[in-house]
C-alpha cells in the first residue's frame, strides 16, 4: 500500500464524514476543489459571531502533503486575511498544524500540535477559535499584532473593510 | 526524560553516539536554537535588521522548508533503520574513548550479543526499534504460524482498547492495516507468491511512511494503554520541560502520540504491557560499574502474559538518549539467531 494510497483513503474518509455530518453550527465547509485531485481542499470560514470578522466568509486553501496524515496540511486564506496569527501572503500560523518539532514562532509549550489524532475538522474548528481570540504570544503578523494590541478599534476597522472589499461593497 | 529532541548541556563524558550521534540530532532537533541559527544562516540577511521579529515574518515558510531539506539531507545520511552489524563495529568507535564504555561493549559480547541494527535518532527510535523487532520475532519463530496467528489476536484486541479511550477510527485503522499486513506476508504470501524474509522486513522499515505507520500505530497503542489505566501511570508522568506533573490525557497528546517525542520508562512499560511482549533493555552508559562483575545492567520490562507467543524477549541497546536494537546475529545474512 503506498502512502500516497492511505492518504488518499483517509482524505475520502474525512470528507464523507465532513459531508454527513456537517460541521457544528455550520462554521465553516471543506472539500477537495475538484474530484481529481484530493490532495487540494478549499475550505469556506464564516467569520464567528461577535467578533469584527463576523459576516465575512474566508476561502482558504488546503494543500495535503503524501504521507498525510503523518504530516499536517498547511492552510492559505486566499485572499489573505488581516489577524495576528495570518501571515501576510495568508498562510496560517498555527500550532496544531505544526509537528512538535516545528516551532517557528514559540508556541506556548502547552498548545496543541499536529498528530494524526487531528483531522481538518479540528484544525477548522481550532481556526475559528483563532479568528475569535488570536494568539499574540506566536503572532506572525507582526504589523497587526501591534494594531491589535494598540489600537483594538483601529484593527476592527481595518478587519471590516477587509470584509466589505472582499464582498465588493 | 531523556530525549535527543531535547538537547542537554554538553557533559564531561565522551559522545556516546560518535557516528550516529550528531547526525541523528541534528536530524531531528531543529526546534534547537543552534539549529534555529543553522537554517537561519542558510537564509538571505534580511534588508532591514534589528527589527524584532522581522526575520521570522519574513521566512516562516523558508524557515520550515529549509528544516525539512535539512532532514532530508540528514535522512540521506542514516537509514532509519539498517542492516545488523557486528556490535565489534561499536566497540572500534570506543576504542579511543574511556574504558566503561569497551568494557562494557565486551561483557555484551561475551553474553553472546553478536549484533547491533541501528535505528535513525529522529526521536522515534524506541517505537521504530521496537516495532521492528516486535516483527522480526515472529520471522525468526519456531513456529511462524503460532507466533503470527496470536500477536495478530493480540493487535485485534488493542482496536477495542484504542475505540474505548475515545480515538476516532480514522485515527488508526489504516495504521493498523499497514502493520498487520506486514506481519502477515510472514505466513501468508503476496500476489508475487513472496513471503517476508528479513530483506523484505528492513525494506519495510527503511520507507518512511510505512515505516512512521508502524511507529505511529505503537504510539497510539501505548496511548490508548496509559489512558485505560490511568492509575497506574499517573504518578509517573511528569513534563521534560519543566518537571511538573502531568495527567494522563495530556502527556499522551504532547509526549506520545506526537511525531518525534522519545519513550520514557512509562511508555515502555504501557506498550510492553499492551503487546504482551518482554522487552529488556541493555542500558550502556559511562556510568562505573555498580559492582565488581562489569556487567550492563539491563532493565527487564515485563508484564502479565507477556511471552505468550513464545518468542524470545525483545532487546534493544540504550545509550543516552538513543534505542538501538541488540541482536544475536552479527549481520542479516545469517538467517537465524544464535539460539542458546
Amino acid at each position: 500500500m503506498s502512502s500516497r494510497a492511505t492518504a488518499l483513503r483517509r482524505l475520502m474518509t474525512e470528507y464523507k464524514q465532513l459531508t454527513a455530518n456537517g460541521a457544528p453550527d455550520n462554521m465553516f465547509t471543506a472539500g477537495p476543489i475538484s474530484e481529481d485531485n484530493f490532495f487540494e481542499w478549499e475550505a469556506l470560514i464564516m467569520g464567528p459571531k461577535d467578533t469584527p470578522y463576523e459576516g465575512g466568509v474566508f476561502a482558504a486553501k488546503l494543500t495535503f502533503p503524501s504521507d498525510y496524515p503523518l504530516s499536517p496540511f498547511k492552510m492559505k486564506f486566499d485572499p489573505p486575511l488581516f489577524h495576528p496569527n495570518i501571515y501576510k501572503d495568508g498562510n496560517v500560523c498555527i500550532s496544531i498544524l505544526h509537528a512538535p518539532g516545528d516551532d517557528p514562532t514559540g508556541y506556548e509549550l502547552s498548545s496543541e500540535r499536529w498528530s494524526p489524532v487531528q483531522s481538518v475538522e479540528k484544525v477548522l474548528l481550532s481556526v475559528v477559535s483563532m479568528l475569535a481570540e488570536p494568539n499574540l504570544e506566536s503572532g506572525a503578523n507582526i504589523d497587526c499584532c501591534k494594531v491589535y494590541r494598540e489600537n483594538r478599534p483601529e484593527f476592527e476597522r481595518i478587519v471590516r473593510q477587509q470584509i466589505r472589499d472582499m464582498l465588493g461593497v | 526524560m531523556v530525549s535527543m529532541s531535547t538537547p542537554t548541556p554538553t557533559s564531561t563524558a565522551p559522545d556516546p553516539t560518535p557516528t550516529g550521534g550528531a547526525v541523528g540530532h541534528a536530524a531531528q532537533s531543529l526546534t534547537g536554537q543552534e539549529d534555529k541559527d543553522k537554517v537561519a544562516s542558510m537564509l538571505p540577511r534580511s534588508e532591514t535588521p534589528g527589527v524584532p521579529g522581522d526575520e521570522n515574518q519574513l521566512s516562516e515558510h523558508d524557515l520550515y522548508q529549509l528544516a525539512q531539506q535539512l532532514k532530508d539531507e540528514e535522512a540521506n545520511k542514516r537509514p532509519l533503520i539498517s542492516s545488523a552489524e557486528p556490535l565489534s563495529a561499536l566497540r572500534e568507535e570506543y576504542t579511543n574513548g574511556t574504558g566503561n564504555f569497551l568494557e562494557k561493549i565486551e561483557w555484551l559480547m561475551s553474553q553472546g550479543w553478536r549484533g547491533l541494527r541501528r535505528t535513525r535518532g529522529d526521536g522515534d527510535c524506541f517505537y521504530r526499534s521496537l516495532a521492528y523487532a516486535y516483527v522480526e520475532r515472529l520471522l525468526f519463530a519456531d513456529d511462524q504460524d503460532l507466533a503470527v496467528a496470536s500477536t495478530k489476536s493480540i493487535l485485534e484486541a488493542k482496536l477495542k482498547v484504542l475505540e474505548q479511550v475515545g480515538f476516532e477510527k480514522l485515527a488508526y485503522e489504516d495504521f493498523y492495516d499497514a502493520f498487520v499486513e506486514v506481519i502477515d506476508l510472514i505466513v501468508k504470501p503476496n500476489q508475487h507468491g513472496r513471503k517476508l524474509d528479513a530483506n523484505g522486513l528492513l525494506e519495510f522499515f527503511q520507507t518512511p511512511e510505512l515505516s512512521n505507520s508502524a511507529v505511529f500505530f505503537l504510539k497510539l497503542v501505548t496511548s490508548a494503554q496509559m489512558r485505560s489505566e490511568p492509575a497506574l501511570y499517573e504518578g509517573f508522568l511528569m513534563n521534560p520541560d519543566t518537571g511538573d506533573p502531568m495527567g494522563v490525557k495530556e502527556f499522551c497528546e504532547r509526549f506520545v502520540e506526537a511525531a518525534g517525542k522519545e519513550a520514557d520508562d512509562p511508555m515502555i512499560s504501557a506498550l510492553t504491557s499492551a503487546l504482551s511482549v518482554p522487552v529488556n533493555v541493555a542500558y550502556l552508559s559511562n556510568a562505573g560499574f555498580s559492582d565488581s562483575s562489569h556487567k550492563v545492567n539491563f532493565v527487564e520490562f515485563q508484564s502479565e502474559g507477556t511471552g505468550l507467543s513464545g518468542a524470545e524477549p525483545i532487546t534493544l541497546l540504550y545509550r543516552p538518549g538513543h534505542y538501538d536494537i541488540l541482536e544475536k546475529r552479527a549481520d542479516d545474512l545469517e538467517t537465524r539467531p544464535d539460539r542458546k
